[in-house]
């Protein structure tokens, strides 16, 4: 039974309503005042995404200062309810670049007809920007044209195609797609250095600037695709655990013999993605010793070493490093990058653009206490984040080995390839 | 695009106007934008709607859509002005040329909810969905919901419900499903009418590689709720499901998951249900590197998957997917470690410490909280591993971090009771940090240890007079644990508590203004007066042991829930309701949101987020508990509504002396009340009778209490020779040791269904299966409760590789015995009147039996079961019906109605006992629809 929602709000910071679509009239508009309420009551992190107030679900979601309710009757498929809010802001990212007050203040008529077209009556319609485009203009594009007639806007081929997400007719002058195979690394450790656990996160992200219909086979060192072919390979294969696909890929076709065969929508598009759960060590590894903690001082070693091979480079590194609130005058000694404390997040920021593999740096800092002490300042307790980015580098040893490109025309599609890492959820435990 | 409407707001309407009426396009479309505008902020533009009506017979489509959106806005409130441009939209929706255009007007004309705009809508409705574009067929399939919405009936007439049916075969897959879509919301409202054949699955799975992505999760739902008959067709379905497991929607493979386990439970090959729960786990954990709030609502469903289907983590290092980063917003996080104390098992249990303790010292109170609760729910959970947890229990205790201490009290106290005599040692720790108990439930959790271990605490005397200095302020459940424990203490230490007993028992009954409180005084201050032996053996009895089985979610429950994966059923963990309405509803049109609306009242949870482990609140193990020996239930313990009468037990009897205030002494005899203990016993006829499908009770992989598995046992209660029996399949699965040394015991339950006789003394040989009938009474040991729905008894089988607790579901068909003593007719009809209201619930059979096609049959089929025809009537409508009666065997008696109309099959039952009634109706239709 799943029914979708009855009515989409979106709400400034303070619960002011900005704008929104009621799809069934089945919920008085007084509802959402309950919503406001319980915003302004509670704190953001005690409620939660999803609740029910008499028979009326409230789903909702916050981004960039701004509140998307969805409100619903009976039973929603409250998954789908969550992915189509995060489609919407997508959606509008794609159409206005940014999505936020303003942004939606400034087109408030395409947002109507985008909530038009993306649900009827509470169900999920067309939500693929490529094919909205084509028969709902963005403001800018509309200044510049001249004035449609009725006949001027059609339809996307797409809808009616089984390619929903591809119109027909597309045309580039160089046919050229771009791979970007990304992996995020997510790590958890304790403060001795143990890795509590680690994931990769992969995906490829593709741009595609190709013409008319292309046929894609993408072909990647994965293990099990050769051991269905009965093929062996002399690079190294890796085990790709839980991939994904966009919904251009043909499923069942993956299901039968692991080939990843699609017709890629226009423009960028997030073409799969995978998890990996193999154990890696840390990348970067930050330790923090902390050398002497009196009542007016405190004075800290953090260490930082890149744990990679010598011939990468993680670019544009910064490390998070936590302490109490309350210190003071505080004071910086290191020979690599610039250090920075940020009080409002109560940590110190220590940045370094580029750090080799192999190397390791050191910084020091102190800070002074103010003289009237903190009580709960022992109690503080956080972890150490990195941030970084390694090019030309995957952890996963994950390789495109072929992308074959078949259009009817006949043209000869380039693909052009690279990997990068970064950091995903990374944290370092402090003692 | 300023938009400011501050002057004078009539000058401003009429430039808007003026404006509208220029023949420049742009203009026009310059002061509808405008309109628009200042209907966002929330101003009546509504007097304009004439002068914007004008604007729409343009061939301009922007400015069309401009004036579709305000009458959106307006169609719901002003509905009569909104007809006005129904003539528009008709002639927008035959615009040949532009199916865009087409589709946009049969959208929009939809949204005018009234009921006399229909039969304009019908027309242009039924050309579209035969349109040659999808464009428009997909939306006007999506349309059939709001005109459905708007007169069901009109909607039946003109046929669209089958036109609905006839798009599943549309070629084009987005129009399939969103027919899929208003289908299942359509059979929402009126029941469920289409049934899957071979053809339209086949057609659905078709669909579904084709479609967008929101079009797969419409049909993924529709497949869990539609089952295929074939099993060969639900092994074709679930090969075409599981690509799906690697989309990139979370919803997609949230509702592929659903499917698969859901047809999953028909499969019989083991191998293959292997197979699909290794493919399951993946997508699954990778749902946990999404936004949170599609973590928090996947952790949810993870919960349930991983209860229905234990076997889908089993790699055992799946638990650490769920740890906590400590940016991860609460509910998150309170949410993973529910998750971590299910997955924990011995091998992960060292990390699982390591991890909880470190979450004990973070800031988030409530989530803190969680942490330390979660280690002793491990304790409970993991009898090996206990003592590394009540270790790691005082480490916390002894930060003397308040919160910590607290949550720690609550949960030793559980712990303690788990393990009775095993680590004493470190109440002494508790006793040092009496200060930090602020609130209710560590107070009553200490006093409670303190009333349970006075023999062990020498100032346990001056630890309760302290406690109870504030008495009167303090919550119920504090002064009950006060009231408990003084008593205990009394009774283990006789003279040196004497002061204390008679001051407490003297603010319980005069002092206090809880009347359950005082009830419960009066019955300690009698029973320690006149027979304090009894009183011994009540409160000091040996408690039995609790165990953390009291968190799974009830398997009846669950198998609901699983088929809602995903909705918010699976976040609230409420039943879905069932399609029971009222009489009055029965006569209108049925609406199942109505009935929600009855059953779902409060929030999906408490805000508060910290759940500990209710063993009193849970109706699992509520049978466990003695309520005088734990007394810390602040429940009054007379259950006054559904009280059955000719079941009573010795704390009943006190209970009703001690309020009546005399002064007689309590009786000690069981009053058994005469019954007989089957019912009448007469000759063996059982052509029809139906058995109970057996169940499995205990898998290979369920643990005894003493963490050994290998034991399989199936079975249901049976009625043989209108004798009450349990058969049990008992198959052992270990390679080498053979299984014996068996008994079984039951839990008190509403039946009073106790094992008549032992096992014999056998023991089964590894790989072979046993099969045993176990004699039941009934009415032995009874806990007076009214029976929940579904019931199901609580058992304790012991065997040579240790006690296996489990639930075994009853049918209420096994209980209804064969009567000696028919009522007569008349005395039916009185009784038929006399039960009106709450107590008479209508039911649709939905799956009756093919076989049953004449009353004759029905009625022979009942007889076989124990249920007698009465009379034939007709019902105020005038419908043919059937009166039946049963007698259940605590001596109740049901009345039941069969209706028959159009087809349907309708139940009513009549019975005193309300609890009674769904149980009547779900063994009814259950023997109707065997075939």
């Amino acid at each position: 039974m799943s029914l979708g929602c009855s009515c989409i709000y979106f709400l400034d910071y303070r619960g002011k309503v900005l704008l929104f679509r009621d799809y069934r009239g089945d919920i008085s508009s007084s509802e959402i005042n309950k919503f406001q309420r319980r915003l302004l009551e509670l704190e953001d992190s005690l409620s939660k995404p999803v609740f029910k107030l008499k028979d009326i679900t409230h789903c909702w979601v916050g981004k960039n200062n701004l509140y998307i309710v969805a409100l619903c009757k009976g039973q929603p498929n409250v998954m789908m309810v969550f992915y189509f809010l995060h489609k919407l802001i997508k959606v509008f990212e794609d159409y206005f670049t940014e999505f936020n007050e303003e942004s939606l203040k400034d087109n408030f008529v395409i947002t109507y007809e985008l909530l038009d077209e993306m649900m009827d009556h509470g169900y999920p319609q067309l939500t693929e920007t490529t094919v909205l485009k084509e028969f709902i203009k963005s403001e800018a594009f509309r200044t510049a044209g001249k004035e449609e007639k009725l006949t001027d806007i059609m339809v996307s081929s797409a809808v009616s195609n089984i390619v929903s997400w591809r119109p027909e007719g597309i045309k580039h002058k160089k046919n050229e797609i771009f791979l970007d195979a990304v992996e995020e690394l997510n790590m958890l450790c304790s403060s001795t250095g143990n890795v509590l656990s680690s994931e990769i996160l992969g995906s490829v992200q593709c741009n595609s600037m190709l013409s008319g219909m292309p046929d894609l086979k993408l072909g990647l060192n994965d293990k099990q695709a050769f051991e269905i072919k009965g093929k062996t390979s002399r690079g190294k294969l890796i085990e790709l655990e839980d991939i994904k696909f966009h919904q251009c890929v043909r499923l069942a076709q993956f299901d039968r013999d692991r080939t990843i065969s699609f017709i890629p929508p226009d423009g960028k598009f997030e073409l799969m993605t995978y998890r990996l759960n193999t154990r890696v060590k840390p990348l970067i590894w930050v330790e923090c010793t902390i050398e002497s903690h009196t009542k007016s001082k405190i004075e800290y070693m953090v260490k930082a070493k890149a744990q990679f091979k010598s011939r990468s480079i993680a670019n544009n590194v910064e490390i998070y490093v936590p302490v109490p609130c309350d210190v003071d005058s505080p004071n910086f000694k290191t020979n690599t990058g610039t250090v920075e404390y940020l009080p409002e997040e109560d940590c110190m920021h220590w940045s370094i653009k580029q750090f080799a593999g192999r190397k390791e740096y050191l910084m020091r800092a102190s800070f002074g206490f103010p003289s009237v002490e903190q009580t709960d300042r022992e109690k503080f307790k956080n972890a150490i984040r990195v941030k970084y980015e390694i090019p030309y580098f995957t952890v996963s040893g994950i390789q495109v080995r072929y992308l074959k490109i078949v259009d009817k025309s006949g043209y000869k599609g380039l693909p052009w390839v690279r990997y990068i890492t970064k950091n995903g959820q990374y944290q370092i435990r402090m003692s | 695009m300023s938009i400011n409407f501050q002057n004078s707001k009539r000058g401003e309407l009429n430039e808007l106007r003026m404006e509208l009426l220029s023949v420049k396009i742009p203009k026009k479309k310059e002061a509808l934008k405008k309109i628009i505008a200042s209907m966002t902020l929330g101003k009546d533009v509504s007097p304009l709607f004439t002068d914007v009506l004008k604007c729409m017979d343009t061939p301009n489509i922007e400015l069309k859509k401009l004036v579709y959106l305000y009458i959106i806005n307006y169609a719901k409130s002003q509905p009569d002005l909104a007809i006005l441009a129904v003539n528009t939209f008709r002639k927008d929706a035959r615009e040949r040329s532009n199916p865009l255009m087409r589709g946009l007007a049969v959208r929009t004309m939809g949204c005018i909810g009234v009921e006399s705009i229909i039969d304009y809508i019908c027309e242009p409705l039924k050309d579209a969905l035969n349109d040659e574009d999808p464009y428009v067929r997909k939306t006007a399939a999506i349309s059939i919901i709001k005109v459905y919405d708007i007169s069901a009936e009109r909607c039946e007439e003109l046929e669209f419900v089958d036109s609905l049916v006839d798009l599943l075969s549309d070629g084009n897959a987005m129009v399939v499903s969103n027919a899929v879509a208003s289908l299942m919301e359509i059979t929402n409202r009126r029941g469920k009418f289409f049934e899957m054949d071979g053809g339209s699955l086949h057609k659905l799975l078709t669909a579904l590689s084709e479609c967008t992505e929101w079009g797969r999760i419409y049909i993924l739902d529709f497949l869990a709720t539609h089952l295929p008959e074939d099993t060969r067709e639900i092994e074709s379905a679930i090969q075409r499901v599981v690509p799906h497991l690697s989309h990139s929607n979370a919803a997609v493979v949230l509702s592929a998951s659903k499917v698969l386990i859901r047809y999953m439970d028909y499969i019989e090959d083991e191998d293959k249900i292997k197979s699909i729960c290794r493919k399951l786990a993946p997508p699954l954990v990778s749902l946990m590197s999404s936004n949170p709030e599609i973590q928090y609502i996947a952790i949810k469903n993870v919960n349930l998957i991983i209860q229905k289907r234990p076997d889908i983590f089993r790699k055992g290092d799946e638990i650490k997917v769920f740890y906590c980063n400590f940016n991860d917003p609460l509910y998150v996080k309170l949410e993973k470690l529910e998750i971590m104390i299910r997955l924990v098992d011995l091998k992960t249990v060292d990390q699982f410490l390591r991890e909880v303790k470190e979450y004990a010292q973070e800031l988030d109170v409530p989530f803190v909280r969680k942490a330390v609760s979660a280690i002793g729910r491990c304790a409970i959970k993991l009898d090996k591993a206990a003592d590394r947890c009540v270790q790691a229990l005082i480490e916390l205790v002894r930060t003397k971090v308040e919160y910590l201490v607290q949550e720690s009290v609550i949960v030793i106290k559980d712990v303690l009771r788990r393990y009775p005599n095993r680590y004493e040692s470190i109440i002494k720790d508790f006793c040092d940090n009496l200060k930090a108990l602020n609130f209710a439930d560590e107070r009553a959790a200490m006093i409670w240890i303190v009333g349970e271990y006075a023999d062990k605490i020498s100032n346990c005397v001056l630890l309760i007079e302290s406690f109870a200095e504030n008495f009167k302020e303090e919550a119920t459940i504090v002064q009950h644990a006060i009231l408990t424990a003084a008593v205990k203490i009394f009774l283990k230490l006789e003279d040196e508590a004497e002061d204390m007993i008679a001051d407490i028992l003297k603010l319980a009954t005069e002092e206090a203004e809880n009347p359950d409180l005082r009830n419960r005084g009066y019955v300690y201050w009698r029973m320690l007066v006149n027979n304090p032996d009894m009183a011994r053996e009540f409160v000091l009895e040996e408690k039995p042991i609790i165990s953390t089985q009291s968190e799974n979610i009830d398997p009846t429950l669950l198998d609901s829930l699983i088929a809602y994966l995903g909705t918010l059923f699976s976040i609230s963990l409420k039943a879905p309701s069932k399609t029971v309405i009222s009489k009055e509803g029965a006569k209108e049109r049925f609406d199942l949101e109505e009935h929600e609306e009855v059953e779902v009242q409060e929030e999906v949870e408490d805000s508060s987020g910290v759940k500990r482990t209710e063993y009193e609140g849970d109706t699992n193990v509520q049978t466990f508990d003695d309520l005088i020996g734990l007394g810390d239930d602040p429940e009054p313990e007379v259950d006054n509504s559904n009280q059955e009468k000719n079941t009573s037990d010795a704390i009943d009897d006190i209970l009703g002396l001690g309020t009546s205030a005399t002064d007689s002494t309590p009786s000690q005899t069981q009053d058994n009340s005469g019954l007989d203990v089957l019912g009448d016993i007469s000759s063996p006829h059982d052509s029809q009778y139906c058995r109970v499908p057996e169940k499995t009770l205990v898998s290979e992989d369920d643990e005894s209490k003493d963490g050994n598995s290998g034991l399989e046992v199936k079975g249901s209660f049976q009625r043989e020779n209108n004798k009450l029996v349990l058969e049990l399949k008992i198959r052992n699965t270990t390679q080498i040791d053979s299984i014996g040394n068996f008994a079984i015991k039951f839990d008190k339950n509403s039946f009073g269904l106790n094992p008549a006789e032992q096992m014999g003394d056998f023991s089964v040989d590894p790989q072979e299966t046993r099969k045993e009938v176990v004699e039941i009474n009934v009415n032995e040991n009874n806990n007076n409760k009214a029976p929940g729905m579904p019931i199901s008894i609580m058992c304790a089988l012991r065997t040579s590789i240790g006690v296996f607790v489990f639930q075994i579901p009853v049918m209420l068909s096994v209980l209804i015995v064969r009567q000696s003593s028919m009522i007569n007719v008349k005395e039916m009809r009185e009784l038929w009147k006399v039960i009106e209201g709450d107590e008479e619930m209508y039911y649709t059979v939905s799956n009756l039996s093919i076989n049953l096609t004449t009353p004759q049959l029905i009625k022979e089929r009942l007889l076989d079961n124990n249920i007698f025809f009465m009379e034939e009537g007709r019902t105020d409508g005038g419908s043919p019906c059937l009166y039946f009666n049963a007698k259940v065997s605590n001596n109740l008696v049901v009345l039941i109605q069969i209706t028959f109309k159009d087809g349907d099959c309708t139940l009513c039952v009549k019975c005193k006992a309300s609890p009674l009634i769904k149980l009547t109706q779900q063994c009814v239709s259950f023997i109707l629809s065997q075939n």
